[in-house]
């Protein structure tokens, strides 16, 4: 169980409900395949990724940015329980997707400076940025527990 | 690698930053504390509360030597020798810091960037700083 202060909590809740998952969800995943282009392997189905403008422009990743960055909602409606909103998706990267759990880690960077470019250092303060990315480190962490 | 562009584009940037040294230094530095609790042991003899005195200077001093770095990215080997001993044989912080403190020099950068931190400049600033970072740790061992 995460001990969780009550400004921890205030902060991640006051954070998502400013966050459009449509907006910074693909523009994080984009970034993850720029910054990091060896992230790329596990998108290959998705068309031309070759460039960065062809990664900006890619429809399919800005889907997929979507859907993950959407999928941090539960995370954030059971912040007591996080461990088991994620075990089956994180039996799924581990075994079917066979992703590197370190990659985990570096989405949950770039989603912050995506948050921290979008709110600005007044809103994004460093104490509503150690909330969040202790929020994040449980959610990396709960996508990496079921591997073996 | 860093490409002739990423170089022009990161010279100019901290170029920019330079006048805010000690702003974007002590915000980063208080990012990385407020994240990072165990990056507070290696300044248990200032005082790193928010707009202190000791904080500004600080952080003050690391951007400036980032930035001038920057301007000469060929040169770090060379730029950066006294800063690469200090480290080594005084300072002796865990380099696996080096990363936590680049990481929130990014979102400092971030946050003041805004729209102009984009994809291109986002991945040239963390190629570079991991570049400092590993140039700085070298005489560890």
């Amino acid at each position: 169980m995460v001990d969780w202060t009550d400004a921890e909590r205030a902060a991640i809740a006051s954070l998502w409900g400013k966050i459009d998952v449509g907006e910074i969800g693909p523009q994080a995943l984009a970034r993850l395949l720029i910054v990091y282009p060896w992230t790329q392997r596990h998108f290959k189905a998705f068309g031309n990724i070759s460039t960065a403008a062809a990664i900006m422009g890619n429809e399919k990743v800005a889907e997929h940015g979507k859907v993950v960055m959407g999928g941090l909602d539960r995370a954030v409606k059971n912040m007591d329980n996080i461990k088991n909103v994620y075990k089956d998706l994180s039996i799924k990267h581990s075994e079917k997707i066979h992703v590197d759990p370190d990659n985990f880690r570096l989405l949950a960077e770039i989603i912050t400076m995506c948050v921290g470019a979008k709110f600005g250092p007044s809103v994004f303060t460093p104490g509503v940025q150690e909330a969040w990315q202790k929020f994040l480190a449980v959610v990396v962490s709960a996508l990496g527990r079921q591997y073996h | 690698m860093l490409s002739k562009k990423e170089k022009e584009l990161i010279a100019e940037i901290w170029g920019k930053l330079m006048p805010v040294a000690e702003d974007i230094g002590s915000d980063a530095l208080l990012r990385m504390f407020s994240t990072f609790p165990g990056t507070k042991t290696y300044f248990s003899h200032l005082d790193i509360s928010a707009r202190s005195p000791h904080l500004l200077s600080h952080g003050k001093k690391i951007v400036l030597a980032i930035a001038e770095g920057a301007q000469d990215i060929s040169q770090l080997a060379v730029n950066l020798g006294p800063l690469q001993t200090l480290h080594a044989y005084q300072l002796r912080i865990d380099p696996t810091n080096f990363k936590l403190f680049s990481h929130c020099m990014l979102v400092t950068l971030a946050c003041h960037m805004g729209d102009d931190f984009t994809p291109l400049a986002h991945a040239a600033m963390d190629k570079y700083l991991s570049a400092f970072a590993a140039m700085l740790a070298e005489k560890y061992r």
